[in-house]
C-alpha cells in the first residue's frame, strides 16, 4: 500500500508534546495516550493532536469522561464550534452541543430505501457550502457491546484509484443535498424542518485538503446525489463505484466505544458510519457531539464549491 | 421504378423495397451502399437468394470472412466456408447471439457487415434487435466521451465460443479463438462518425485500469447500449434478409421461440482494423 501523499511528521509532534500516538490500521485511526482533555492543553499538545488528525484522519482518546462544558472547551481549543446541528440545533443551555440519542432519527424513519453496502456512510453536513472541519464525539451512555462506529480514509481511497480515473474525477463536481426525499414521507414535523433548511452545494468531487494538500475523494454517500457534468445514469454508476471503493475495509477502522471514549475526526478527509446494530438490543446509547467550523472546499483547479441553496454555517457566538 | 428506402426509426434501420438483390444494377448498389451507411442496418423482404447468389451479393461489398467457430458444430453441414449456418430447434441448448454483440469483435479486424437470410421462421418470436452505437456514443456526456475516447478494451472470443461448445458437447480444447484489444470508441472508416465499440458478449475488460474500475464502466456501458431509444426491432418472414454494419451497430437475436425452428444462413464481409 502507498504511503500518504504528503509527509506529516506525527512522531516529532507527539514526542514534543510527550504524548503517544498508536495507529489502529495502516491507513486510518490512531489512539492518543498521555493527555487530559478536561484540562487546558498547551500548544505542543494541540499541535500533536492536530498533526495526528491530519495523518490518521480520526483519533481516539480513552478514559476521558467530560462534562458538556469541558467538551465545548476542548473543541474551542481546536476551532470555532458550529451550532450543535445546523438544522436541528443544540440542546438547552448548550447551543454548541448536538445530542445523539439512540432514537433521535425515529421521526425521519422512511424505510423504503434499500440498504446498499455504502448506505449510511457520510461526512457531517457536506450539503453546506462550508461543511464542518472537525467533529468531536463523546460516548456518555455506552452499551456494553454493539454500537461501534467506522471511519474511512478518503485520501487513501483517492490514491488507490488509477491515474486515468483520478484525472477524470479531478474535473467533476458532486451535488450534495440536504432535503426531504421525494416520494416518501417522514413525520410532518421532521419534513417541515428539513425543507425549511434545504441546502444544496456543488463541491469538487476531488477536494484538496486545506492543511495537508492531499487530494480527497469527496463523496459523502448520504448527501451526494448526482454529478452535474454527467448524465443521471453515468453519475449513478460512477457514484456506486466510488462509494463501493471508498468503503473497502482496507481504508477503514472500527472503534469500540467505552464510557469516556472520545473520537475526533476530520470531515474533510473521511466518511463515517453510525451503527445500526444497536436497534437490535435494548441497551441505551447517548452520545454528544461538538462540531467545528470549516472552510469552503476547493478542487484540484483551485476553484471553490458553489452554493445553490441554503445559508452558510455560522459559528456560535461566545 | 427504383428502390425505396423506408426508415424504421430516425435512429437506426431501414427497409429497402422494390429491389431484387440477385439482379442488382451498379447504380442500385451505390444507392444501397449509401442507405447502409446512413441507416446502419437494412432489411429486405422476399429475397430467395441461393447459396451462390447470397455469396455473390456479399462479395460485392468486399472480401468474405470465415468465422473462427465455423466447423465447431454439426449444423454447418457441407456448406461453403463463407456460409455460416444459423439454426435453432427443439434440440438446441444455446443459440448464437442471444446477447448484445457486434459479430466476432474479438478478431483483430472484425467483420464490416453481416448478411443474414432466414428460411424457416417460427410462427412468432425470433425477432432481432439492433442498437445504434453512434446514437449510444452521442448520448453520452462530454466528460464521459473524453474519458472513453482515450481507452482501449480487450475482446476475447474464448469465453463465448467455449461456453457454446461446452453446452453442445463439442470438444474445442485444441482450438485457439481470437482475442484482441480495440478502442472503446472507434471511428467509422467510411462515415467518420464515432461509435461505441464494447459489447457484453466479447468485451472482457478495459485495458490498463483496475478490474473494479473496468467492471463499473462496462456495466454502465452495457446497460447504456441496451436502451430502447437507440434501437429498432425486426420481425422476420421467410426469405427476409437483414444486413448490418458491425462497426456502428450491435444486435441481439431473441431466443423466445423454443422449441420452434429458426433457420438460415449468414455471409460476413471482412472489415478493417478499428481506430
Amino acid at each position: 500500500m502507498s504511503a500518504p501523499a504528503v509527509n506529516i511528521d506525527v512522531d516529532a509532534a507527539a514526542a514534543a508534546a510527550g504524548v503517544e500516538v498508536r495507529p489502529m490500521s495502516v491507513h486510518t485511526g490512531a489512539v492518543i495516550h498521555g493527555v487530559d482533555l478536561t484540562q487546558p492543553l498547551n500548544e505542543t499538545q494541540i499541535a500533536a493532536i492536530r498533526t495526528a488528525i491530519l495523518r490518521w484522519k480520526v483519533v481516539f482518546f480513552r478514559g476521558e469522561p467530560m462534562s458538556h462544558e469541558q467538551h465545548i472547551a476542548f473543541g474551542r481549543q481546536l476551532g470555532d464550534p458550529t451550532p450543535g446541528h445546523v438544522v436541528f440545533g443544540g440542546i438547552p443551555d448548550y447551543p454548541e452541543m448536538y445530542s445523539i440519542a439512540k432514537f433521535r432519527k425515529a421521526n425521519s424513519k422512511r424505510g423504503t430505501e434499500p440498504l446498499r453496502p455504502w448506505s449510511g456512510w457520510h461526512a457531517d453536513i457536506t450539503a453546506a457550502h462550508n461543511p464542518p472541519s472537525i467533529s468531536i464525539l463523546r460516548g456518555d451512555t455506552v452499551p456494553p457491546y454493539g454500537g461501534d462506529t467506522m471511519w474511512t480514509n478518503l485520501a487513501a481511497a483517492y490514491n488507490a484509484l488509477s491515474p486515468t480515473m483520478q484525472a477524470f474525477l479531478d474535473t467533476l463536481h458532486g451535488e450534495h443535498r440536504f432535503d426531504p426525499p421525494t416520494g416518501k414521507s417522514g413525520a410532518a414535523e421532521y419534513d417541515e424542518v428539513v425543507s425549511r433548511n434545504t441546502m444544496v452545494t456543488h463541491h469538487p468531487l476531488v477536494r484538496v485538503h486545506p492543511e495537508s494538500g492531499e487530494k480527497v475523494l469527496y463523496v459523502s454517500p448520504s448527501f451526494l446525489k448526482g454529478i452535474p457534468e454527467l448524465s443521471p445514469q453515468e453519475g449513478m454508476h460512477l457514484m456506486h463505484m466510488l462509494w463501493e471503493h471508498a468503503t473497502l475495509p482496507e481504508f477503514t477502522c472500527r472503534f469500540r466505544w467505552e464510557e469516556g471514549s472520545v473520537a475526533v475526526w476530520d470531515n474533510r478527509s473521511t466518511a463515517h458510519l453510525a451503527p445500526r446494530d444497536i436497534f437490535d438490543v435494548d441497551f441505551d446509547r447517548q452520545f454528544y457531539r461538538v462540531t467545528l467550523m470549516g472552510d469552503v472546499p476547493f478542487g484540484v483547479d483551485g476553484k471553490p464549491s458553489i452554493s445553490l441553496e441554503g445559508q452558510s454555517i455560522t459559528p456560535v457566538k461566545v | 421504378m427504383g428502390m425505396r428506402v423506408e426508415p424504421l426509426t430516425p435512429i437506426i434501420g431501414a427497409e429497402i423495397n422494390s429491389i431484387d438483390l440477385a439482379r442488382m444494377k451498379d447504380n442500385e448498389f451505390d444507392s444501397l451502399k449509401d442507405a447502409f451507411l446512413e441507416h446502419q442496418v437494412l432489411f429486405f423482404r422476399d429475397q430467395d437468394l441461393s447459396v451462390e447468389e447470397h455469396i455473390e451479393f456479399g462479395a460485392r461489398f468486399g472480401e468474405l470472412h470465415i468465422h473462427p467457430a465455423a466447423g465447431d458444430y454439426r449444423e454447418h453441414g457441407n456448406m461453403p466456408p463463407e456460409i455460416l449456418r444459423i439454426h435453432a430447434d427443439e434440440n438446441t441448448i444455446r443459440t448464437a447471439g442471444d446477447k448484445w454483440h457486434s459479430d466476432v469483435s474479438c478478431d483483430p479486424e472484425p467483420p464490416m457487415a453481416s448478411i443474414l437470410k432466414l428460411e424457416t421462421i417460427p410462427a412468432s418470436g425470433g425477432d432481432t434487435l439492433f442498437s445504434s452505437m453512434y446514437a449510444a456514443y452521442d448520448a453520452l456526456s462530454a466528460p464521459m466521451k473524453a474519458l472513453l475516447d482515450q481507452l482501449t478494451a480487450t475482446h476475447d472470443g474464448g469465453p463465448n465460443y467455449r461456453d457454446r461448445a461446452r453446452k453442445l458437447g463439442v470438444d474445442v480444447s485444441h482450438k485457439v479463438y481470437p482475442s484482441h484489444s480495440h478502442p472503446v470508441v472507434r471511428t467509422h472508416p467510411e462515415t467518420g462518425r464515432k461509435a461505441l465499440f464494447v459489447n457484453s458478449t466479447f468485451t472482457t475488460h478495459i485495458d490498463d485500469i483496475p478490474a473494479e474500475e473496468s467492471r463499473a464502466i462496462l456495466d454502465f456501458l452495457f446497460a447504456h447500449v441496451a436502451r430502447p431509444m437507440f434501437q429498432c426491432r425486426f420481425r422476420w418472414q421467410t426469405n427476409s434478409i437483414a444486413m448490418w454494419d458491425n462497426r456502428c451497430a450491435q444486435h441481439h437475436a431473441m431466443w423466445d421461440y423454443y422449441p420452434q425452428v429458426r433457420s438460415g444462413r449468414r455471409v460476413t464481409v471482412k472489415g478493417d482494423r478499428p481506430f
